[in-house]
């Protein structure tokens, strides 16, 4: 208190807030806050996951028609003599598939990270 | 800041090691609660406040600066978090605890006695915190400012006003220089 006045209001103030001191947080304190503190651990680790999951699908979605191996594919198809229906079909279903696997890969990567 | 709280942090902080800030927990928790109950002038609220305020931290911790102390730091989070909910309350609560009701609420049959929770009581929550920070933590009035978000020359005039509002009504006469 090297800016504060010493004066004796002060004294006996000081003396006050000392002989009242208010008792402790009871003994289970403690405990509950690291249970508490747990609880938000796992919601924080879900709420990134989930947000991970669904950042991994829109960029799997987003970025898998630029793949050569779809282009080679989409040539496949052509020589095939597939109907362009079905060949969009096809690729829905790789779409579908790589972001699935996109989807299971981000959440045990999230979930085994410790936020 | 001692070296082994400074390595608690660290941990809590880069690490996310719930073990190192449980122990920071357990060694504030009693001045923070002691803060939040003298503020809130409520033990089952201010516990709720504590416990609210160390998750705040937790979650903040990778904010403190390492300048200033790590108790002065959780003491700012305490009042932020304590205004909060004292603004969200503040008609179920306050109106209790207002100062021109402060007789119906606390008996007193003595109105000089210099009693601290007429005294707490008597004061607007800011007041009331600066002069528990002052005159409970011994904290200066740069240490307070840093808590209460104020200029430490307007916490000083804050204080010095409220004490010339003590020494009259609780008939103090000659007790302040």
């Amino acid at each position: 208190m090297n800016d504060k006045a010493n004066d004796a209001l002060d004294q006996r103030l000081v003396s006050l807030f000392a002989d009242n001191s208010p008792p402790g947080p009871d003994a289970t304190f403690h405990r509950r806050f690291m249970s508490r503190l747990d609880q938000d651990r796992r919601r924080r680790r879900w709420i990134v996951g989930v947000a991970g999951s669904l950042g991994a699908v829109v960029a799997s979605v987003n970025l898998l028609p630029a793949q050569p191996v779809l282009g080679r594919l989409a040539a496949f198809v052509q020589d095939s003599g597939v109907s362009a229906t079905g060949a969009l079909q096809g690729s829905g279903i790789i779409w579908a598939a790589s972001a699935a696997i996109a989807l299971v890969a981000s959440c045990v990567l999230v979930a085994s990270h410790d936020y | 800041m001692h070296d082994d709280e400074a390595a608690l942090i660290q941990r809590a902080a880069h690490l996310n090691d719930r073990d190192a800030f449980g122990a920071l927990v357990s060694r504030y928790q009693a001045r923070v609660y002691g803060y939040l109950a003298r503020l809130s002038r409520d033990r089952g609220w201010a516990d709720d406040l504590a416990q609210d305020t160390f998750l705040h931290a937790w979650r903040k911790l990778g904010s403190f600066s390492g300048e200033g102390s790590f108790e002065g730091w959780l003491l700012k989070v305490a009042h932020s978090i304590f205004l909060q909910a004292w603004r969200k309350q503040k008609n179920r609560r306050e109106q209790a605890l207002a100062p021109g009701d402060l007789d119906e609420v606390v008996p007193a049959p003595d109105p000089t006695t210099l009693d601290l929770d007429r005294l707490l009581a008597s004061e607007d929550i800011e007041i009331r915190s600066m002069l528990i920070l002052v005159y409970g933590h011994g904290y200066t009035f740069s240490e307070v400012a840093d808590v209460v978000g104020m200029p430490a020359g307007t916490v000083k005039s804050h204080v010095s006003r409220a004490k010339k509002r003590i020494q009259k009504v609780f008939h103090l006469d000659g007790a302040a220089a």
